[in-house]
């Protein structure tokens, strides 16, 4: 059954080709060597003109039979059957699949895939990143950096002369510190330098209650 | 037997520093130019994190990128050495970050142990242009001493800690005293009561 099929297209094939030959008004030749005719434009200059079977006579004088015609969609396509080919569909190939693999984070509460960063946490961190480059950006200008940064927010006051405080060059940011960008990373809650406000004692071993 | 400081190389210079696994085989970087055009690319993502200290990248162009901003080099030979400023001004594009890097990067990768980089994975994006679909993972590569927020939050805190074990521990065996002790006051108590109750009898 299979040589049989075979052997059919195979004659399909070459009969195809064959007829081409057999009948002079067949319009795969004609519209392929249509192009490279002589009395195309895109012809090439011969050595030798060519006479016998490509005369004019032969060659029909309408602008179909001059350029190739590719195959195009002969009917309209659905709308499901569009949606479907964009998306996929549950029953067979699916394109779009949901994620399973979520857990909550537990500084927020917002669920997170496993491996990657939290996008709620990554969306407010790269806020206050942003803010931060672009104070870099104004102190620096054109001069080299020789010094380290240290980040002075708008409700911070730090005292110096030099605008340097412990040998770390000052960057003033034109914002609030936000309460869980802690200064140092025993205290718990938001405290300022300059000592005016209250600090609240921290809580070194994070003893849960 | 006594050995000299000097005699014995230091542990740290023979043993890699990132506990990472690295690809046997480097990335092209995909470019019309090839392994030239890939050191390029590479070129630009160091010279852009040594200036802002935290970038985005795509996943594995953060990795590539990763080796080349822990070169040693720096660390080991100083500014007087004449191939590591070549490698400096080649990596460097911006000719201002060769101070920074002598000034402020290396003071403060001098005595590290670790790894100087961090990178974390963005969370995913998706677009809805011609169909919807999960676009591609992205990286966020950092310097380690960054004045940024940390990008991940503390350890957070569990009862499965050995402190917190301990502290449960002892709380228990302060309670359990407690009652125990409270309990032979009463024992006592009733003893004596019952003692005093036998003689009025009497």
């Amino acid at each position: 059954m299979k040589n049989f099929i075979v052997t059919q297209k195979f004659y399909t094939v070459i009969n195809s080709f064959l007829n081409a030959f057999r009948k002079q008004e067949s319009s795969f030749l004609k519209n392929f060597y249509g192009l490279f005719y002589p009395g195309s434009q895109l012809a090439p200059v011969p050595a030798v003109t060519v006479e016998g079977f490509w005369n004019e006579d032969t060659r029909q004088n309408s602008e179909l039979d001059d350029h190739i015609l590719w195959g195009v969609p002969k009917k309209r396509r659905s709308v499901e059957v569009r949606r479907s080919r964009r998306i996929g569909s549950f029953t067979g190939f699916c394109k779009l699949y949901p994620i399973k693999k979520l857990l909550t984070c537990l500084v927020c509460g917002h669920p997170y895939e496993v491996g990657l960063l939290c996008p709620n946490c990554y969306s407010k961190v790269m806020k206050v990143t942003q803010s931060i480059k672009d104070a870099m950006k104004n102190a620096e200008g054109r001069d080299p950096i020789l010094n380290e940064y240290e980040v002075a927010f708008e409700d911070e006051k730090l005292k110096s002369e030099d605008g340097f405080y412990k040998g770390k060059r000052i960057l003033e940011v034109p914002e609030k510190r936000p309460s869980w960008f802690a200064k140092k990373l025993t205290q718990s809650t938001n405290a300022s330098l300059s000592g005016e406000t209250a600090v609240s004692r921290p809580n070194p071993l994070h003893i849960k209650k | 037997m006594y050995i000299h400081k000097n005699t014995v190389a230091e542990l740290r210079k023979l043993v890699p520093d990132i506990r990472i696994p690295i690809q046997k085989n480097k990335r092209m970087l995909k470019n019309p130019q090839g392994a030239l055009g890939r050191i390029w690319k590479i070129s630009k993502d160091v010279s852009d994190l040594f200036k802002e200290e935290r970038v985005e990248l795509g996943k594995e162009r953060a990795d590539e990128v990763r080796g080349y901003a822990e070169k040693r080099e720096a660390i080991k030979y100083g500014d007087t050495h004449e191939p590591t400023m070549e490698i400096a001004k080649f990596y460097l594009q911006d000719r201002t970050l060769i101070h920074k890097l002598f000034n402020v990067f290396v003071p403060r990768f001098k005595d590290y142990n670790q790894c100087y980089t961090n990178v974390y994975l963005a969370p995913t994006l998706y677009t809805f242009e011609k169909y919807p679909r999960k676009l591609p993972l992205r990286a966020i590569l950092e310097l380690k001493g960054h004045p940024f927020p940390p990008m991940k939050p503390e350890r957070i805190p569990t009862n499965n800690w050995i402190h917190n074990i301990l502290l449960e521990e002892a709380r228990r065996e302060y309670n359990q005293k407690k009652a125990a002790a409270e309990k032979a006051e009463n024992e006592e108590a009733s003893s004596l009561r019952a003692e005093d109750e036998e003689n009025e009898v009497d």
